[in-house]
């Protein structure tokens, strides 16, 4: 932490030499609404106090979307994120702050309200104010580059250096208080008291939780010793308060709510949801709750003729692929017990087999094998009571999974991967141009983000392409533990996810479906899986998408069309190898004090093992805010890119 | 490291060959000693270096270049032998098709490179031979038994021959025949003889390394575990 602590305010320092460059940084910063992340407590808890109340309330009564799909549009279109930086900053530096509810169905146009007057900072903050610039995050995701242009105000120097304090996680410095007791005398009438336990009386004098503490009221000189205390209870208030929060919706229509949802997954997905979510946000599962059954059966059913296929007599074995694979499935994730497991390795080798010979233009190539894995792993996990979850890497599923129950998960993962990879693909066939094209962006990306270790890297001779070829391949998963890889997977997916499930065409996967490499029979996959429902928003999207379909060959030309606003302001996307390169440079850039004072041996050594063994979820979250903020700055720089 | 480091001869080596024939492990064994029953694939490549010092004092510096095998990945290999001195090409010598691979660098390293590159044939995996009944060789797994080899010694001996290589057999397993693969190599480029012909023998029977340990990146030559000699199966 240290190395990433230093390197990042070298590169602050960096970025303040120019005004405008750090106003937009700031900006974008702050309304990534991944800055909560980088908090000390988990993604959750560091906005725990406006999801106890605020968060769940609003988000729960807006079950049929649009409401929070016009609040969202309003709150991008307001310009209004110098505040929004300011809150976030105090959220997350005071992770008590107080928790006023307001709940109210004019909440979206209340919020947006306050949000326009942010640039006068006049201090007429209140807790909707906050939950609203939580929202926020999300929702300027999608149309930040309108973000970025409006902004106006850059934030005092002092909460970049308290923000960038709080996030090497040594002492949190505390943000001004004034603002926060406006805060508190804050109108909070209107609590929705949420059944399961983590609701909290909203009031800050008496925020309580669980019904057992009460958070004494704020004061600068008491906060650091309450800290440790605090935080462990609200990470602990703010994962049940999340859990709650997934529960609602995707409980709350038949139709559930993609955008929420991904939203709500970017800062993680609890352990018990991530299946479901998973194949929600992947496009695998539609967003209507009924089709559920009928098509996962289906695709089950699918996968299982298809095994039986390629095992029966007439199936003529490729056994170069099938000899590869074999070799590679011990070498595997070789240092988790779960893959050791005789029973899995048979799944596995069956998964990427048929995966391989289903998609001739690429085969399989090595890094396959561990892309597969998140997903089969995480679908294990159905299978397993609450408490052994996250257990999953120690016991041999054949302990608990029938027959049937191992044919369920294959497909599953199966059908995972063959979505995730349809994005990707250009990583795998012939001469992999995906990669090379994500490398030398990586390498541009670099030479601006961090022009001092890019000419370091150069005058060691270092090319991008040895360190980086691998990161691409394998989209980090060598280079961080499977835990962290998960977690990541849980804002790649939400990242990346199209949001035209909620409409039921598989627009993502028609895309790729018109990428040179893909087989006519996955299109057959696609459609199989769309779902007929159709929301007001998803109706312009799918027009837009079908527009798309046979104009462009890839994906990344389309991302980029779906910066207009029109159709709905969910309607961004960010392609998978758009997103990872800029996740690779904030990776890079953790590194960099280090790496400036090594040669060539030295930064590739390093490189090839990146000490990240003692990474927690709180690292990646970090990680993930920067390429977001890199992503937010650098956009318009790598429109070209893709 | 140290002060020597300066007076180090730094040899760029690359390590060529289907994928899993084990050239992964060769440089673990190599570099700190140690076997890995599941590598996981090599994606793209990998660098390693080790130091050996010759009883002449001279040290060496091998810097490597571990590729993938896998065919996919075979479009980034030109950067990696493109300025090599030394190439390993590594094949499993209980699969025909590896050796066949292994021909194919062969003919594509002397089409690039002609002689300027020193070129060393080698057939891993020794330790699955079963007339190999070396007492040092632990054979502790539950190993095929049978005769797995499947390119004989002949054959690899023919190629190496036919295209000015030389040839090992070795077991990265057991760790046999691996330094010799290097430390043959060393001997060979001209650049690290200071016009002073050196036995192999010299360093290879009771050469001293002046520091031992491979754990500090010293390669420990008395490790060396017999010669290549290999069973005739
Ligand atoms: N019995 C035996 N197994 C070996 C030997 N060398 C390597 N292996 C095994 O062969 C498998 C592949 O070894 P690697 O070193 O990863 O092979 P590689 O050539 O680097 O493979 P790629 O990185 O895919 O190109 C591993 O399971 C090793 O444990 C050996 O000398 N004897
Ligand atoms: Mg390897």
């Amino acid at each position: 932490m240290g190395l990433k602590k230093s390197s990042s305010s070298r590169d602050i320092n960096q970025k303040t030499s120019s005004p405008s460059l750090f106003s937009s940084l700031m900006k974008s910063w702050s309304h990534s609404g991944h800055s909560p992340t980088r908090s000390n407590s988990k993604a959750y808890s560091s906005s725990t106090t406006d999801n106890n109340n605020l968060g769940y309330a609003s988000d729960t009564s807006s079950n049929d979307g649009t409401a929070n799909q016009l609040t969202r549009k309003n709150s991008s279109r307001s310009g209004s994120n110098s505040f929004t930086n300011v809150n976030d900053i105090y959220r997350m530096t005071k992770p008590i702050m107080p928790t006023n509810h307001h709940h109210s169905n004019n909440h979206s146009s209340s919020s947006s309200i306050l949000l326009n007057n942010n640039n006068t900072n006049t201090g007429n903050i209140n807790s909707s104010t906050i939950k609203k610039s939580h929202h926020k995050f999300s929702d300027s995701n999608e149309d930040w580059s309108a973000v970025v242009d409006d902004y106006n105000m850059p934030p005092s120097m002092d909460f970049f250096t308290d923000y960038l304090s709080k996030n090497s996680n040594t002492n949190m410095m505390l943000g001004p208080s004034p603002v926060l007791s406006k805060k508190n005398s804050g109108h909070n009438n209107n609590n929705n008291n949420y059944t399961s336990g983590s609701s909290s009386s909203s009031n800050n004098s008496n925020n309580k939780n669980s019904g057992t503490i009460t958070y004494p009221k704020l004061t600068e000189h008491n906060y650091h010793l309450e800290l440790e205390n605090e935080r462990e209870l609200q990470e602990l208030n703010s994962k049940l308060t999340r859990i709650n929060k997934f529960d609602q919706i995707l409980s709350s229509s038949s139709i559930i709510s993609l955008a929420e949802l991904k939203k709500l997954s970017w800062n993680g997905i609890p352990m018990g949801h991530r299946p479901l979510v998973w194949k929600l946000l992947i496009g695998y599962l539609p967003a209507n709750k009924k089709r559920h059954e009928i098509l996962i059966q289906r695709k089950r059913k699918e996968y299982k003729t298809g095994i039986y296929h390629i095992f029966s007599p007439q199936h003529t074995r490729d056994q170069p692929t099938w000899h590869q694979i074999e070799i590679d499935i011990p070498r595997t994730n070789p240092h988790i017990k779960l893959y050791q497991f005789p029973s899995v390795q048979k799944s596995l080798q069956k998964i990427l087999y048929f995966w391989a010979i289903r998609h001739p233009a690429s085969g399989y190539v090595q890094g396959i094998n561990d892309l597969v894995t998140p997903f089969f792993q995480i679908f294990l996990t159905s299978y397993l009571p609450e408490h052994q979850k996250a257990k999953v890497c120690d016991i041999d599923p054949e302990t608990y999974l029938t027959e049937e129950n191992f044919a369920e998960v294959e497909a599953d993962s199966f059908w995972c991967l063959s979505k995730f990879l349809d994005t990707i693909i250009d990583n795998y066939i012939h001469g992999q141009p995906g990669i090379m094209k994500q490398v030398s962006n990586l390498e541009s990306l670099c030479k601006r983000i961090d022009g001092q270790l890019y000419k370091h890297l150069k005058k060691e001779n270092v090319e991008f392409v040895q360190f980086a070829f691998r990161w691409m391949n394998c989209l980090l998963m060598r280079e961080v533990p499977i835990d962290i890889v998960i977690r990541m997977w849980d804002t790649y997916l939400s990242e990346t996810s199209s949001d035209d499930n909620d409409g039921g065409v598989d627009s993502a996967g028609a895309r790729k479906g018109s990428g040179s490499s893909n087989m006519k029979m996955m299109m057959n996959n696609n459609n199989t899986l769309s779902d007929g429902t159709v929301t007001p928003n998803g109706v312009a999207q799918n027009a837009n998408d079908l527009i798309n379909i046979p104009t462009h060959a890839n994906e990344s030309v389309n991302n980029n069309n779906n910066t207009n606003n029109n159709s709905g302001s969910n309607k961004r996307k960010t392609s998978l190898s758009e997103f990872h390169v800029f996740v690779c440079a904030a990776f890079l850039e953790t590194w960099s004090n280090s790496l400036l004072d090594m040669d060539f041996q030295g930064i590739i050594t390093f490189l090839q093992n990146v000490p990240t063994a003692n990474w927690g979820e709180k690292d990646i979250e970090i990680l993930l805010s920067e390429a977001y903020m890199w992503q937010t700055l650098y956009k318009d720089a790598t429109s070209h890119w893709l | 490291m140290n002060a020597t480091t300066n007076q180090a001869t730094s040899i760029k080596l690359v390590l060529l060959g289907e994928s899993a024939v084990g050239k992964s492990s060769i440089v673990l064994r190599f570099v700190s000693n140690d076997f890995a029953e599941n590598k996981e694939p090599t994606i793209g490549a990998a660098f390693l270096t080790q130091r050996v010092t010759l009883p002449d004092d001279t040290i060496i510096k091998f810097e490597i270049w571990d590729t993938a095998g896998q065919e996919r990945f075979a479009s980034l290999a030109p950067m990696y032998y493109r300025n090599a001195q030394a190439a390993v090409v590594v094949y499993d010598l209980t699969s025909p098709q590896s050796f066949l691979k292994a021909r194919h660098w062969v003919k594509l390293l002397r089409e690039q490179s002609g002689n300027n590159i020193i070129i060393a044939l080698v057939a891993n995996k020794l330790d699955l031979c079963e007339e190999q009944a070396q007492p040092e060789t632990e054979q502790e797994e539950t190993e095929p038994r049978g005769n797995v080899r499947k390119v004989a010694k002949e054959e690899g001996q023919k190629l190496a021959d036919d295209e000015g290589l030389m040839f090992f057999e070795t077991s990265a397993k057991t760790g046999e025949g691996i330094n010799n693969v290097f430390l043959s190599i060393a001997e060979k480029i001209p650049l690290k003889k200071k016009g002073n012909e050196q036995e192999s023998a010299t360093f290879n029977g009771n050469g001293q390394s002046e520091n031992s340990t491979s754990s500090n990146g010293r390669i420990d030559l008395n490790a060396r575990n017999g010669s290549s000699e290999a069973c005739g199966c």
